[in-house]
């Protein structure tokens, strides 16, 4: 049974893992292109040496993305760091897979959950914002490109590729959240039941 | 070990520790407790019977009883299976 839930606890910590790296990535992509799609509007103001309307939509928007990339980039940073911590801790106690290194394992799973559990709800929001914020950021591009006319092929091309990493950017950041929601629903079931479990353990020290 | 624990979870920790012999310091480091939250915890085990004190070479330590094997052993079933219980979590 201990082999068992010890290659259960690889693939949820790898599952998981993978879930803060690809937030990570997803949160620095948005920084970069949020800065990116800024600057590039405010050049093109600049070159018109006028206000364009598109232009400050864009700028404004990009900047508001640029904020909330961060703060998705600063949680996700956190939770990595904290999970780290157990996967070094996992490889340790894995050699020896016996009952007491798996519970302990458990035991300590239980504990990041608890210290975490609203970091990962603010992931989960400040992943969805950001995901929702470059999607519009995507259709704004998208409809400034056709709504141009004749364009430079090379405008087409970066304009293009901008939208669709937009569009991609927001896809990860909406669809991610679910991911999160399944880790603290099965995590949640597991405290319930932790819950109950401290009512057997008290009778045991009751002496009964 | 750091993080929220239950009271539950720092006895079982404590416990597993002191299989062998440990100073309070140790297990107060070990075990991520300040002196007298450690002191109040080792207490109520050692009223328990399930640690005992003992002095050797002018250390005072203290070791797990076998009184403890019955929660200890019933606290890694509980677990084992609270973890197993639960669907499986993948991307």
């Amino acid at each position: 049974m201990e082999t068992e839930t010890l290659g259960r606890f690889n693939k949820e910590m790898s599952s998981f893992n993978t879930l803060i790296l690809i937030n990570i990535v997803g949160a620095a992509l948005a920084m970069g292109f949020g800065v990116a799609v800024g600057a590039n509007a405010m050049l093109t103001m600049i070159g018109e040496r006028n206000i364009l309307l598109p232009q400050v939509a864009m700028t404004e928007l990009a900047l508001v993305g640029f904020v909330f990339a961060i703060r998705w980039l600063v949680l996700s940073a956190q939770i990595f760091d904290s999970f780290d911590d157990i996967r070094d801790e996992f490889k340790n106690r894995s050699e020896k897979a016996d009952g007491e290194a798996v519970t302990e394992l458990i035991v300590q799973n239980m504990a990041f959950y608890r210290d975490n559990k609203s970091t990962i709800e603010k992931l989960k929001l400040g992943s969805r914002i950001t995901g929702a914020f470059f999607l519009l950021l995507g259709s704004i591009v998208a409809f400034n490109l056709l709504s141009m006319g004749s364009i430079a092929l090379l405008n087409l091309l970066t304009g293009t590729s901008g939208a669709i990493l937009c569009v991609i950017i927001g896809i990860v950041g909406v669809y991610s959240p679910s991911f999160f929601e399944q880790y603290i629903k099965i995590w949640d079931h597991r405290l319930m039941y932790s819950a109950e479990a401290e009512k057997k353990l008290d009778r045991i020290l009751e002496g009964e | 070990m750091k993080g929220k624990r239950t009271l539950y979870e720092i006895y079982w920790e404590i416990l597993t520790f002191c299989r062998s012999p440990r100073t309070f310091t140790s297990i107060i480091h070990r075990c991520s407790l300040n002196s007298k939250i450690g002191e109040e915890h080792i207490d109520f085990l050692l009223f328990k019977g399930y640690l005992r004190r003992f002095e050797e070479e002018e250390r005072s330590l203290y070791r797990t009883t076998d009184k403890a094997d019955a929660f200890l052993n019933a606290f890694k079933e509980i677990y084992l299976e609270l973890y197993n219980k639960a669907p499986r979590f993948k991307l």
